[in-house]
């Protein structure tokens, strides 16, 4: 069981979408599994044979439980390490630790000998929480001790529940607001070249492959991280760790109620129509609830818009353990100064909350500029 | 017209399946009265688009804002 959100402890697996024996790969959906959050599809993490279904639709699991077992083409496991096919025995399918969840990938193999791996299904202990040292750290025998505390810390008595996702909302921000000093920038941006060539752009294409504004401001966002890289990343275990990749997540609204933010991956490697279509795909799908478990897990940065109905300014919070959130007002005409006289453009607010441990104010400052330099010449997005 | 405007609010409420249509005021502006987000809107333009055989031009849009607007839009540029 991936964990697919800071604060997810457990998550229920609906439905097998695969059955033993047959060959999967990597990306693959296998099944479905509900959550605080979202129902959402699993993917596998790896190539292989289905080999076994460990755990039975409708089982309510904590994170870290081994789903199924995979077995390569072949009956021999490869591991995807430095040393092109090393054989190994089977692998069961391992979890990362509960808290805090590492963002990306949901799951990772964590090497281990068999008889470790035996003694710490009898004693109940996840691989995921053990430190290994035997070769090339892995988690052998006497590695594997009874845990000297529960691995799920004894909790106060639940609070009245408002359901599922408001209480994964109500975790999330709390521990942001909790653990992360933000700081806060907004600039303004003249959005009147950057409008005026869409609609250029808009008016040769059936409605279907219009672009909105809104893919434009995400494809800005991802560019201008170049600029400023440091704003992509995570805060795990009082350390920051930079993403090469740019994961955007991009927040919905749900119309039961609450948001999710499901990423756009490689943000910054896809052109505009494909960021579009992206989008399209992802709001359908989170309204539909069918989001992958890797859209929900990999997100490095996140960008919220309030769209058109909006008010003009938003002073995001930021999702763990990322370290910074952009936010997008309404777009609205406003009075702008334009060769030295006033004019009314298209304007929007942009903001930024940042986790002040990872940067400043300057370098923030930078990057809402840069954003600002990109929209200017959008034909070069 | 009627017609139109009845077939058009059941790809609305294919878009946003919350939205019943019997309580949508047609000649309302749609923004006004349903929680409706420009990827929502769209959708149902490209739609109506579809299904009605109408193209709709980019400048034509932001008057397109009422259940009415755009079966009489429909009713006027149907292919």
């Amino acid at each position: 069981m991936p964990s697919l959100g800071a604060d997810m402890e457990r998550g229920t697996l609906v439905e097998w979408k695969v059955k033993v024996g047959d060959r999967i790969a990597r990306g693959d959906i296998v099944g479905l599994v509900e959550t605080q959050k979202a129902t959402m599809e699993l993917e596998s993490f790896a190539d292989g044979e289905v080999d076994a279904l460990l755990v039975a639709p409708g089982t309510e699991v904590v994170v870290g439980t081994p789903l199924a077992r995979l077995r390569p083409p072949g009956g021999r496991v490869t591991l995807p390490s430095a040393k092109p096919a090393e054989a190994r025995p089977p692998l069961a399918a391992a979890g990362p630790a509960s808290t805090p969840a590492p963002p990306s990938p949901p799951i990772e193999r964590i090497r281990s000998s068999p008889a470790a791996r035996q003694r710490a299904r009898e004693l109940g202990v996840p691989l995921s929480a053990l430190h290994g040292t035997g070769p090339h750290g892995a988690i052998v025998l006497r590695d594997v001790q009874p845990p000297a505390a529960p691995v799920v810390p004894p909790r106060r008595p639940p609070p009245p529940t408002r359901g599922p996702l408001r209480d994964a909302i109500a975790a999330a921000m709390a521990r942001s607001k909790r653990e992360i000093p933000h700081y806060y920038l907004a600039h303004t941006i003249d959005l009147g070249p950057a409008l005026a060539w869409l609609g250029e752009l808009n008016a040769h294409r059936p409605i279907q492959e219009r672009i909105l504004p809104g893919a434009l401001l995400l494809r800005a966002v991802a560019v201008a991280l170049w600029e400023v890289p440091e704003l992509n990343g995570f805060w795990i275990d009082d350390a920051y760790r930079l993403s090469e990749e740019v994961h955007l997540g991009t927040a919905i609204a749900l119309r039961t109620g609450g948001l999710i933010a499901p990423a756009i991956l490689d943000a910054d490697d896809k052109p505009l129509e494909q960021i579009m279509s992206e989008l399209h795909d992802l709001v359908a799908r989170a309204r539909a609830g069918r989001l992958r478990s890797s859209e929900l897990t990999s997100a490095t940065i996140t960008v919220t818009s309030l769209g058109e109905r909006g008010c003009e300014a938003v002073w995001p919070v930021i999702n763990p353990p990322q370290v910074a959130i952009v936010g997008f007002g309404a777009i609205a005409q406003r009075p702008w100064v334009v060769d030295g006289a006033v004019a009314a453009r298209p304007t929007i607010v942009a903001t930024l909350a940042a986790d002040h441990r990872v940067s400043d104010g300057h370098r923030g400052g930078l990057f809402l500029s840069a954003i600002d330099h990109l929209l200017q010449e959008p034909d070069k997005l | 017209m009627t017609d139109l405007a009845d077939q058009i609010l059941a790809m609305l409420h294919k878009i946003a399946p919350d939205v019943e249509p019997a309580t949508v005021d047609r000649a309302r502006p749609l923004a006004d009265q349903l929680d409706l987000d420009s990827m929502d809107y769209q959708n149902l333009l490209a739609a109506v688009s579809t299904e009605l055989a109408v193209t709709i031009a980019e400048a034509d849009i932001p008057s397109l804002r009422s259940i009415d607007d755009l079966a009489h839009y429909v009713e006027a540029h149907r292919r």
